[in-house]
């Protein structure tokens, strides 16, 4: 079981309410500095971190782990980010 | 003078006192910087007659931008619009050495030193097109050489340069730590 550095990105429903395919969020993520994360609506919810591409509960994994990253979401749809410890 | 009136320009500047009082006063409770108070206005009126300016046309322009983003859901397309400028040009002759000429090289010169820190304001006024409190967009003279006469443009844009700086702070993000968020260390 891996552990990470967890942090609150976005919220499901509000990012929908927007209407749009995809939005840029400019994160201040303590202990690693301001980043801009783009988040992106096609069949499945994405977020793109640096060079890495993040799939909402892609294969039904939540979270879903890709390299030293991870995506999840919770039981209030807020997506979180997973960051190497 | 355009269509039987002649347009009016209105230079207004602030200036400021640069001495800092406050090593001299210190002890003493008084202001220590002097704050920026306005000069008097400086009109100028666009008249072959009384500055030797002749106006040639004018026009009045407003660019908006507009971005159209459309959605999954196949909803109405969203539409954002953003405002680019609202510009008023003045295109007019000029007589060489006349007052109005050198009165204009010499404020528009003087803008410049104003440029960084909004300390000016242009008011032009001519029948139904008026600007109160605009910028100067920009300023250029012609001379060719079949006569003596100067071709000069100025443009005015509408809007106050903002006194303070914006920053947009980005949400922050504590980190939880753990296999899944709200779930620590398992």
């Amino acid at each position: 079981m891996t552990v990470y550095n967890w942090y609150k990105i976005f919220n499901k429903d509000e990012f929908d309410s927007v209407g749009l395919v995809s939005k840029e969020y400019e994160v201040n993520l303590v202990g690693v500095g301001v980043k801009s994360i783009l988040v992106t609506k096609g069949f499945r919810y994405s977020m793109v971190y640096g060079d890495v591409f993040l799939t909402l509960k892609l294969g039904n994994k939540n979270p879903f782990e890709f390299g030293s990253h991870a995506i999840y979401i919770d039981s209030f749809n807020d997506v979180w980010l997973g960051l190497p410890t | 003078m355009l269509n039987g009136i002649s347009p009016i320009l209105i230079f207004d500047f602030l200036e400021g006192a640069s001495v800092d009082l406050g090593s001299v006063f210190n002890k003493i409770p008084v202001l220590k910087t002097i704050p920026t108070f306005p000069l008097p206005s400086i009109p100028l009126y666009l008249d072959e007659q009384l500055t030797g300016l002749y106006v040639d046309s004018q026009t009045k322009n407003i660019d908006v931008e507009t971005e159209m983003s459309t959605n999954p859901a196949e909803k109405n397309p969203i539409v954002i619009q953003k405002a680019i400028n609202s510009l008023i040009t003045v295109n007019f002759k000029a007589v060489q050495n006349s007052v109005g000429m050198i009165l204009l090289n010499l404020l528009c010169d003087k803008i410049l030193s104003g440029l960084l820190n909004g300390k000016y304001s242009i008011t032009y006024l001519h029948t139904n097109v008026t600007l109160f409190g605009g910028l100067l967009h920009s300023f250029s003279t012609v001379q060719n050489s079949e006569n003596d006469l100067f071709n000069v443009s100025l443009q005015l844009s509408r809007g106050k340069v903002n006194s303070t700086v914006q920053t947009l702070v980005a949400k922050i993000a504590q980190p939880f730590n753990g296999v899944i968020p709200g779930v620590p260390g398992q």
